[in-house]
C-alpha cells in the first residue's frame, strides 16, 4: 500500500489537494478564502497534469545537445498546457479580487452569509 | 530522489491545507506564497523549466502581492470606518 | 448608458435595479418567525456543513483509489508517452525552428490558443480596471495619508537598486532567448511584470510612471495583442509548419516577444489597478 502510494506519489497529492481546497470552498464564509482555495484546486490540477508528462532520466524538451531524439525528452505537451494555464489562473484570481473589493464596498463585509442577509434585508 | 520529492509534496499538502485555515491575513498570503514556492521547486524537479520560471514569478509573486493587495485596502476601509 | 456610468463611479451597486424590483414580501415578519427562521438557517448550515465534508471524504477516496490506478509515475512504457510526443519532438526543430519544444509548441502548433489566452490576460486587465474605477479617488487620498506617515523603506530600497536591474536582465534574457533555453512569452514577461512591481513597491510608482506612462502602458499592451494577431495570420497565411526554418525561427521570436508584453503589461496593470486604481 505505502509502496504504491509513494509511486503515485504526485497523483496521490493533487487528488487529496483538489479535494481539501474543494472543501475550503464549499464551508469558508469569506470570499477571500474561497479564491486562496481556488487557487490551490488550480495548482493541484496543474501538478497532476504536469506528473503525467515526466519520464524517468529524461531532459526537458530542449534539443540542444542530444538532437531531435525522441526518447532523450520528457513529454512536452503538459508543460505548454499547464503555462498557459498559470497565467490564466492569475488573471481570474485578480478578477475575481476586484469583485471582492466591489463587493465590500458596497455592503461592509467579504463573508458571504452576511452580503446575503444584507441583500435580503435591503430587498435586492 | 524519491525522498525529496516525498518531503516537499507533503510540504506542499501542508502548506496548502492550511493556508485558507489561518486566522490572521498576513501569515495567510506568507503560506500561500509557501505553497506556491514550493511547487515552482517541484517543476524543476519534473523536468519543466518553464513551468518553475513561471510558477516563482506569477504564482508566488503576482498572487500573493494581489491578495496582501486586497487584504489591505479592506482592512483600511475597515479604518476609516470605524472612525466615523 | 447613465446607470453604467453610475455603477463605474460605485455610485449604484446594481445598475439594472430600475428595471427588477423585488416582489413585494406577502407577510409581515414578527419576533418569531424571524426566530424561526435562524433556527431553520442554523439547521441548515449544520447539514450543510456534515454534507460537505463527506463529499469531500468521499471525493478523496475516490481520487485516491483512480490515482492508486493510474499506470506507474514516471516509467517509458506510459500511454501519455505516444506518437504525439515523438511527433512533436522530432520535428519541432525542423518546422518551428526553436530548439525548445514547448515555446516551439505553443506558439505554432497551438498558436490559436496562445491567442486565445492573451486575449484572456487583455480582456482581465480591462475587467479590473472597470471595477476599480470608482475607488480611484479613495485610493489616491490613501497613498497621499501614507506617503506621508511612513517614508520609504531603506532597507528594501537599497536591496531593490541590486535586485531589480539582475532580474530585469534575467527577464529580457529568458524572454529573448525563449525559443533556445528554458523560458520564452509568458515566463519572461511574468519575470519583467514582477520586476517593475518590486520596482514600484520599492521606489514609489511615480518613478514607474516616469516611463511607463498610461498612454505607453496602453500602447504596449494593444500593440503586442495586434503584433501577435498580425504575425501569426502572416506566419499561417505562408504555411505554417510547412515555411523554411530560418523564417520561421525569426517569427516565432517575434511572436513570442509580443506575447511578453502582453504578460508584462497585464502583471504590472493589476498591481498598478488594485493600488492607485489607474496607472
Amino acid at each position: 500500500m505505502l509502496s504504491l502510494l509513494v509511486e503515485n506519489r504526485y497523483a496521490v497529492t493533487a487528488s487529496v489537494l483538489f479535494a481539501v481546497g474543494f472543501l475550503h470552498v464549499l464551508l469558508h464564509p469569506d470570499l477571500i478564502k474561497k479564491v486562496l482555495a481556488f487557487n490551490i484546486m488550480d495548482s493541484s490540477v496543474f501538478l497532476l497534469l504536469a506528473s503525467r508528462g515526466m519520464i524517468a532520466a529524461r531532459t526537458a524538451a530542449i534539443l540542444t545537445d542530444g538532437g531531435a531524439d525522441p526518447s532523450r525528452y520528457v513529454n512536452p505537451i503538459p508543460a505548454g498546457l499547464v503555462l498557459t494555464g498559470i497565467v490564466v489562473s492569475v488573471s481570474v484570481s485578480a478578477f475575481s479580487l476586484a469583485l471582492i473589493q466591489r463587493l465590500y464596498g458596497a455592503y461592509g463585509t467579504t463573508d458571504m452569509r452576511k452580503i446575503l442577509e444584507e441583500m435580503k434585508k435591503r430587498g435586492e | 530522489m524519491t525522498a525529496v520529492e516525498c518531503i516537499l509534496l507533503l510540504l506542499l499538502l501542508v502548506t496548502g491545507v492550511t493556508a485558507p485555515l489561518q486566522k490572521h491575513p498576513l501569515i495567510m498570503v506568507i503560506t500561500f506564497t509557501l505553497f506556491g514556492l514550493v511547487l515552482s521547486v517541484l517543476w524543476m524537479l519534473l523536468q519543466a523549466p518553464d513551468l518553475a520560471i513561471t510558477e516563482a514569478a506569477v504564482g508566488t509573486g503576482v498572487t500573493g502581492v494581489l491578495f496582501y493587495l486586497t487584504l489591505r485596502r479592506i482592512r483600511r476601509m475597515q479604518g476609516t470606518e470605524d472612525d466615523e | 448608458m447613465s446607470s453604467l456610468r453610475k455603477w463605474l463611479d460605485g455610485e449604484d451597486a446594481y445598475p439594472l435595479r430600475a428595471e427588477w424590483t423585488a416582489p413585494p414580501s406577502k407577510k409581515k415578519r414578527t419576533r418569531k418567525t424571524r426566530a424561526d427562521d435562524r433556527r431553520q438557517l442554523e439547521g441548515f448550515l449544520r447539514v450543510y456543513a456534515v454534507c460537505a465534508v463527506v463529499l469531500c471524504i468521499g471525493l478523496i477516496l475516490c481520487l485516491v483509489l483512480g490515482a492508486l490506478r493510474l499506470p506507474a509515475f514516471a516509467s517509458p512504457g506510459n500511454p501519455t508517452d505516444n506518437e504525439v510526443v515523438r511527433r512533436y519532438v522530432g520535428s519541432a526543430e525542423a518546422e518551428t525552428g526553436a530548439e525548445n519544444v514547448v515555446a516551439g509548441m505553443i506558439l505554432n502548433y497551438r498558436g490559436f490558443d496562445t491567442f486565445g489566452e492573451s486575449c484572456v490576460l487583455f480582456v482581465a486587465l480591462c475587467c479590473v480596471e472597470l471595477l476599480l474605477w470608482a475607488t480611484k479617488p479613495a485610493l489616491r487620498e490613501e497613498a497621499a495619508a501614507s506617503r506621508k506617515e511612513a517614508p520609504r523603506d531603506a532597507i528594501l530600497a537599497r536591496v531593490c537598486t541590486l535586485a531589480v536591474p539582475c532580474v530585469l536582465v534575467y527577464g529580457l534574457c529568458i524572454l529573448f532567448n525563449g525559443h533556445l533555453s528554458p523560458g520564452g512569452g509568458f515566463s519572461g514577461g511574468a519575470v519583467l511584470g514582477a520586476a517593475l512591481i518590486l520596482f514600484a513597491v520599492a521606489f514609489g510608482g511615480e518613478r514607474v510612471r516616469r516611463f511607463f506612462t498610461q498612454r505607453v502602458f496602453d500602447a504596449v499592451r494593444i500593440s503586442g495583442l495586434l503584433l501577435y494577431a498580425v504575425l501569426f495570420g502572416v506566419y499561417v497565411y505562408l504555411g505554417a509548419n510547412g515555411i523554411e526554418s530560418g523564417l520561421a525561427r525569426v517569427l516565432v521570436q517575434i511572436i513570442d516577444v509580443a506575447v511578453g508584453l502582453v504578460v508584462m503589461s497585464t502583471m504590472y496593470g493589476f498591481y498598478a489597478f488594485y493600488t492607485k486604481g489607474e496607472l
